[in-house]
């Protein structure tokens, strides 16, 4: 009789936890690692914003997958696993190297963990760390423009007005925390394909729909602590795990250092010896990935081993939506090219634009045509083409309508 | 019963007919706005670059002078030079495209 080794089947998408865990006493790492397998036309940046995680959280988890034009059928990690930061479990902590914001509640008996991705500074204006605490909040804020930021548009020949209004142009999106140290907030966005990169000016952006949750559940002056911490070490169920991460800036050889004291202070403690070959191995793929570097107790492999495989959704949440074709719209061609993954990426790229742009891939006997739109009027497409320029720096060209009458 | 049973039948093959009409005709009416927004999208280009023909030409010529006076030798190795180019040069622009994109993803 042949025998038949059935794949298990994947978990439905609502049977893992996204944001929510509880911390059990004692342990340091939450979640579980999953893996999906992608469809024609999924993004990583979309995929990351289903699952709540931010694009560099998918990519470092992913090496060699392109970002913008992954391959159909390829199966990639979600690293849905996190080890919490080495602070005390009170308030919201932020860990900037890793991007994440973890939002604690209850107490040591049950403690309650939500986490969401984070989009933080630039290396010229870095997100600060140390301890602050929520000042006020505001639904809807209004932008108040600083200077600095200003300047930056104005060089670009984009200036911007002195306040923006809420609205889909406003970049701090719908829900904003302002924190005691002055000029820093906790905010949505207006581009959640950048949450999980280094392009606020210090702020901390949040998905739109993570916000929303993070606004209703923090109280005023819920204290605030921002770390760094690049190398993560945790343990749940006898099992000791190393979290490694690209760090930030020049802190890498300092933090590295700390790091290893912690881990030969371990091994002293523990009676152990660890295998260092594999600690380096982890620190030098920096995957951002909770890998065991050693079973602390009997009878727990199993459970530090296990990966889930989960179904791809029928549609991916926030994934932008393209708009069908209209022979009385304007369309600006922003790109014509040989390549069909060159078309694919600046095609998605512009998708992915905040306010979205919508773009979409013609495919040419020769080659293929990136063309933005439908735009309703002359001004709205000129307005998209002005947008691919200054951001982009793309030359579109515009597109009358297709029955257009001088 | 056989007679309500046929009756059934006639209206599901009916109306699975019906809706693969709708699909086919959504098809075409998509197809068909394709091709007519890239011919305008042709005519555009191609003003677009009748306006940039006239400074090209100018560099053209020089190119062309210079083109005439290189040997055949050095321009066979010039085209395999060339071809090493355009993968590097792909590459580049995919790194640019990212780069673009995450500076457009400041406030």
């Amino acid at each position: 009789m042949k025998s038949v080794q059935e794949k298990p089947a994947p978990f439905p998408i609502h049977d893992i936890g996204l944001n929510e865990f509880s911390v059990a006493t004692g342990d340091d790492v939450i979640g579980r690692l999953a893996v999906i397998s992608l469809e024609r036309g999924d993004t990583l940046p979309d995929v990351a914003r289903h699952f709540g995680l931010g694009v560099n959280a998918i990519s470092a988890a992913n090496p060699g997958v392109d970002v913008w034009v992954p391959k159909a059928g390829e199966r990639i990690m979600l690293p849905l696993s996190f080890i919490l930061p080495d602070i005390p479990r009170k308030g919201i902590v932020v860990n900037l190297a890793t991007m994440r914001l973890f939002q604690f509640k209850g107490d040591s008996n049950s403690l309650v963990v939500s986490t969401y991705p984070v989009g933080v500074g630039t290396k010229e204006r870095p997100t600060p760390t140390g301890r602050m605490h929520v000042a006020r909040k505001a639904s809807r804020p209004t932008w108040h423009v600083p200077a600095s930021i200003s300047e930056d548009h104005r060089k670009k020949g984009d200036p911007l007005p002195a306040e923006v209004p809420p609205g889909p142009q406003n970049p701090l999106g719908e829900s904003a925390l302002y924190l005691s140290k002055f000029g820093y907030l906790i905010h949505g966005t207006n581009k959640p394909a950048s949450i999980g990169l280094k392009a606020t000016n210090g702020c901390l952006r949040l998905y739109p729909e993570n916000v929303k949750k993070l606004y209703d559940d923090t109280p005023i002056k819920t204290p605030v602590v921002i770390v760094n911490q690049p190398y993560l070490i945790g343990q749940r169920n006898g099992i000791l795990y190393l979290e490694a991460h690209t760090p930030q800036g020049d802190s890498g050889a300092i933090e590295l250092e700390k790091t290893y004291a912690r881990l030969r202070s371990l091994e002293k403690k523990l009676e152990r010896t660890f295998d260092w070959k594999k600690v380096k191995e982890v620190k030098d793929e920096a995957r951002g990935i909770p890998v065991p570097i050693l079973k602390m107790s009997q009878g727990s492999e199993k459970e530090a081993a296990k990966t889930i495989e989960v179904e791809h959704p029928a549609k991916l949440y926030g994934r932008p939506a393209i708009p069908e074709l209209k022979l009385e719209g304007w369309y600006v061609l922003a790109a014509d090219v040989r390549d069909e993954i060159e078309a694919l990426r600046i095609a998605t790229i512009i998708n992915h634009q905040g306010p979205q742009i919508p773009a979409r891939v013609f495919s040419k006997s020769n080659g293929y045509r990136v063309i933005a739109g439908p735009f309703d009027d002359i001004s709205e497409a000129k307005e998209a083409a002005k947008r691919l320029k200054i951001d982009l720096e793309i030359d579109g060209i515009l597109i009358e309508p297709v029955n257009y009458l001088y | 019963m056989k007679k309500s049973f046929v009756v059934i039948l006639m209206m599901l093959v009916l109306a699975t007919t019906l809706m693969g009409c709708a699909t086919s005709g959504d098809l075409a009416k998509v197809q068909a706005q394709e091709k007519l927004i890239d011919a305008k999208a042709d005519q555009a280009l191609q003003d677009a670059q009748a306006a940039k023909a006239a400074a090209d030409a100018a560099r053209l010529k020089a190119d062309a002078a210079t083109l005439k006076a290189d040997d055949a030798a050095s321009r066979t190795e010039n085209a395999v030079k060339m071809a090493e180019e355009r993968t590097k040069i792909a590459d580049e622009r995919a790194a640019r495209a990212e780069a673009a994109f995450q500076e457009s993803m400041k406030k």
